[in-house]
């Protein structure tokens, strides 16, 4: 599987507004896309935050850089990590279960 | 046949090491003089000045200082007392950040005192100064509490402080005054080639209560030294509640000693917290005396020190009264060549039956090169007591980072976060939230974390 990695990450928040639980926010991860292992921005949503760190849940799997797949697709991030920022594409949601 | 030349060495250019502070009477009596200050207060600085001169230089074969070496202490390179022009970092004043504090003190030597928000203190009697306001209203508070908790006796740099300070912070709380919103004191003092001396004194009368943050900062200087000597005198009187936050954040070209003392009377109770991150080489002597029944007191500490710095900090807690309960905690992080020092003693006095006492010490060692001494003690002159203690040195556990990386951060931000996971106990020992978040900024700033984020 080819990887494609990403341009160099950039940080989007300031220290006086850190991620609160519901924001939907990108991640730069290791992630599947179209069947192709790559590191890109990935978004998510927040779903446990304090003012250090923030949990972000995600619909695709997620990687760590070793290759290990994390199970419930939840990757952890500082709140001043250059690897979240704010999401301002239209949230994406699974299609309904028919 | 080969000819022997001779080379002569001239001394190397540069200040003296080693000695002392050449203190004169002429400095002594000119400070006096430039504050206005009556004779009984001139004649306490002389006596004191006397003192200093008696007292040896501190070496490596006094106990107290054998692991802190003042050998390239270089005395003769401070002579200038005012601190350099320039704004103040405004993180200090509270006025940036999420976090606002209440009343407060700007203390800069040689330049004017700032102050912010002292009306309501003023209606309530309640008296927090500068050192030349205080001399200039407040003569009766002076004469009975100054040099009542720490003497001239207690150490040279004691006798210095007590003979030179010329800048620093007085706070008297009347009985049964209770303030809600924390004081904050700030000594700002930049540049190089200085040399500062400032004081502290904190009454907290009968029944009254209220907290106090005082930092002590500057930036670090490219080039030269600056020295510090200080006094911290807190009395806490019958029934009263002191919660005391330091915030040692000298710049890295800074010598600074310190003697601090608390008194805790009949039933009252002192939170003191420490937070120590800059400085070039600190010698803090702090003693808690608990000379009431009843009476409490709780140090808590973090130190991180990077480069070259020495921190060494020497805890006494004297149960003088029976039932008394003393509790301490100081907590280390060392990174590159620092090297941190600290030894505690517990001392019971004999008939303090029912003593509680407890002191421990926890220290990471984040690099090969760094040191940390941990040297606990305990005297115990009674019989029915409880006194227990605790060292520790170690490095960062791995498992904890692994458990953290295998959530996708990177090693260094594990380590990072396992490092805060370390200082955790200190942190909820603190009791301001205001003074939670400065620590924490703090120990984000010294572990490399730009835009450390606060809490809401």
């Amino acid at each position: 599987m080819r990887k494609i990695v990403s341009s160099a990450p950039q940080t989007t928040l300031t220290a006086e507004r850190p991620y609160g639980v519901g924001d939907v926010v990108e991640v730069l991860c290791d992630h599947t896309r179209d069947d192709e292992r790559v590191r890109d921005w990935l978004q998510g949503v927040v779903v446990q935050a304090d003012y250090k760190m923030v949990a972000v849940q995600f619909v695709q799997d997620v990687y760590l850089t070793d290759g290990w797949m994390v199970p419930d697709r939840v990757l952890w991030c500082l709140q001043n990590s250059s690897h979240i920022r704010v999401s301002n594409k239209r949230r994406v949601r699974r299609g309904k279960a028919r | 046949m080969t000819t022997r030349t001779a080379v002569r060495r001239s001394p190397k250019e540069g200040p003296e090491k080693g000695g002392e502070w050449p203190a004169t009477s002429e400095d002594v009596e000119s400070i006096s003089q430039r504050l206005a200050e009556p004779p009984w207060l001139r004649e306490k600085r002389l006596q004191a000045l006397s003192a200093y001169r008696a007292f040896p230089m501190p070496n490596t074969s006094d106990e107290a200082w054998r692991r802190t070496d003042l050998r390239s202490f270089p005395a003769s390179a401070f002579r200038d007392f005012a601190a350099d022009e320039g704004d103040v970092d405004p993180a200090l004043l509270g006025t940036t950040g999420p976090v606002k504090l209440g009343p407060q003190l700007l203390v800069r030597p040689g330049h004017a005192t700032q102050r912010r928000g002292q009306d309501e203190l003023a209606r309530q009697g309640v008296v927090f100064a500068d050192w030349a306001t205080a001399v200039r209203e407040n003569d009766i508070l002076l004469r009975e509490y100054l040099g009542s908790v720490v003497s001239p006796q207690d150490g040279k740099f004691a006798a210095l402080a007590s003979a030179m300070a010329s800048v620093g912070v007085v706070l008297y709380v009347p009985p049964g005054v209770n303030l809600d919103e924390p004081l904050h004191s700030v000594l700002w003092a930049p540049g190089a080639g200085k040399a500062f001396f400032g004081r502290v004194l904190v009454i907290l009368d009968q029944g009254a209560s209220a907290t106090l943050i005082h930092e002590t900062a500057s930036p670090t200087e490219p080039e030269g030294q600056t020295f510090h000597s200080g006094i911290v005198e807190l009395a806490v009187r019958e029934g009263a509640r002191l919660t005391f936050v330091e915030v040692q954040n000298w710049g890295e070209h800074v010598w600074n000693f310190t003697h601090e003392r608390a008194k805790v009377h009949l039933d009252g109770h002192l939170d003191w917290a420490f937070g120590a991150i800059g400085s070039h080489l600190t010698k803090n002597f702090t003693d808690l005396d608990l000379v009431g029944r009843g009476a409490v007191g709780r140090m808590s500490g973090f130190y991180i020190v990077d480069g070259v710095q020495h921190l060494d900090h020497d805890t006494q807690q004297n149960h003088l009264a029976p039932d008394t309960t003393s509790d301490l905690l100081f907590k280390g992080a060392l990174l590159g060549r620092s090297r941190s020092v600290w030894q505690g003693m517990i001392y019971v006095a004999p008939g303090a039956q029912k003593t509680d006492g407890y002191q421990a010490n926890r220290n990471l060692v984040l690099s090969p090169q760094a040191r940390a001494d941990s040297i606990p003690g305990l005297e115990i002159l009674a019989d029915d007591v409880r006194c227990t203690h605790g060292a520790t040195v170690g490095r960062l556990e791995e498992e904890p980072v692994y458990y953290l990386m295998s959530r996708g951060l990177p090693r260094k931000e594990a380590e990072r976060l396992a490092v805060d996971a370390f200082f955790a106990p200190i942190m909820e020992r603190v009791p301001s939230e205001t003074v939670r978040m400065r620590f924490q900024h703090m120990i984000d700033e010294k572990l490399g974390m730009p835009g450390a984020v606060h809490a809401e």
